[in-house]
């Protein structure tokens, strides 16, 4: 399950899988725990995706980390 | 025939074409700057740090630009430099050893929280999870398994990326990540039942 959950399988095997959730209550429920608890972990750690971007202000500073080129341009 | 070039025309020209190196160096490293973000967020746990750590990673990067091969993954070398920094920084903060967690089955967390038959069952039962139990359950996990859990399961990096992240072959990323989910399992079910002891008491 654990290889499904990470989309490893082939489309073979996810569907051989899928058809034995779709049977398989016990199978179902525990899936669909991992499945809320990747989530909840991930939620719980490091917030929103949408919040990984650099804000502007630090972009501005790692562009200013550029100086040793800025030097070396002037000498060309 | 091409003209013989003497030392002291062929300087500034290798000066200029060093410059140039340099330049595109910055550039396409900087179009990697959201990513080593994402990183840094996910290693450190705040923004604050995460931008701290990510300036650093960049100073650094530009500093030591000639170390890097061109041709090369540069994302999966200024990650490396993210990466490092934080490990450097994790160390400085916890000087006690770490204790190896104990590591139970797949789903130890799933049959010691009795189970659930319906998906609001589900929903209910993780949720029992407090934010601060899952982020200490987390940090309890030694190092290498913490980095592949956090690369792979919060960054959303494929194993191969998280490979090179770390400098290690994927099949150990693959083998850290199966025991770093399964420690952080049998950890969460240790906070789920501290919590209920303390309440009882």
């Amino acid at each position: 399950m654990q290889a499904y959950l990470d989309k490893l399988l082939s489309p073979g095997d996810a569907v051989v899988v899928e058809e034995h959730l779709a049977l398989c209550s016990e199978c179902a429920a525990a899936y669909r725990f991992e499945l809320k608890l990747r989530q909840h972990v991930k939620a719980c750690c490091g917030g929103a995706a949408d919040e990984d971007h650099c804000r502007e202000e630090l972009l501005a500073k790692l562009k200013s980390c550029c100086g040793g080129a800025a030097d070396e341009r002037t000498s060309e | 025939m091409e003209p013989e070039t003497t030392t002291s025309s062929s300087e500034p020209r290798h000066l200029a074409a060093r410059a140039r190196d340099r330049v595109h160096f910055e550039e396409d490293a900087l179009q990697y700057a959201d990513d080593a973000f994402r990183v840094a967020r996910r290693l450190t746990g705040s923004t604050e740090a995460a931008e701290e750590l990510v300036q650093d990673a960049y100073v650094r990067a530009f500093r030591s630009w000639e170390q890097y091969t061109p041709g090369t993954n540069l994302r999966a070398w200024l990650l490396r430099i993210v990466h490092n920094l934080a490990v450097d920084a994790g160390r400085k903060r916890q000087r006690t050893p770490q204790m190896e967690p104990v590591e139970e089955s797949d789903y130890y967390l799933y049959q010691r929280m009795g189970g659930t038959s319906t998906p609001e069952e589900a929903d209910n039962v993780v949720e029992r999870l407090s934010q601060g139990g899952v982020v200490s359950a987390l940090a309890a996990l030694p190092q290498p398994y913490r980095d592949a859990v956090v690369l792979v399961d919060l960054a959303d990096f494929s194993y191969q990326d998280a490979a090179d992240i770390l400098d290690v072959p994927i099949g150990t990323i693959m083998s850290r990540l199966h025991r770093g989910r399964r420690m952080l399992k049998t950890e969460l079910a240790q906070t789920i039942e501290d919590t209920a002891e303390a309440t009882a008491s």
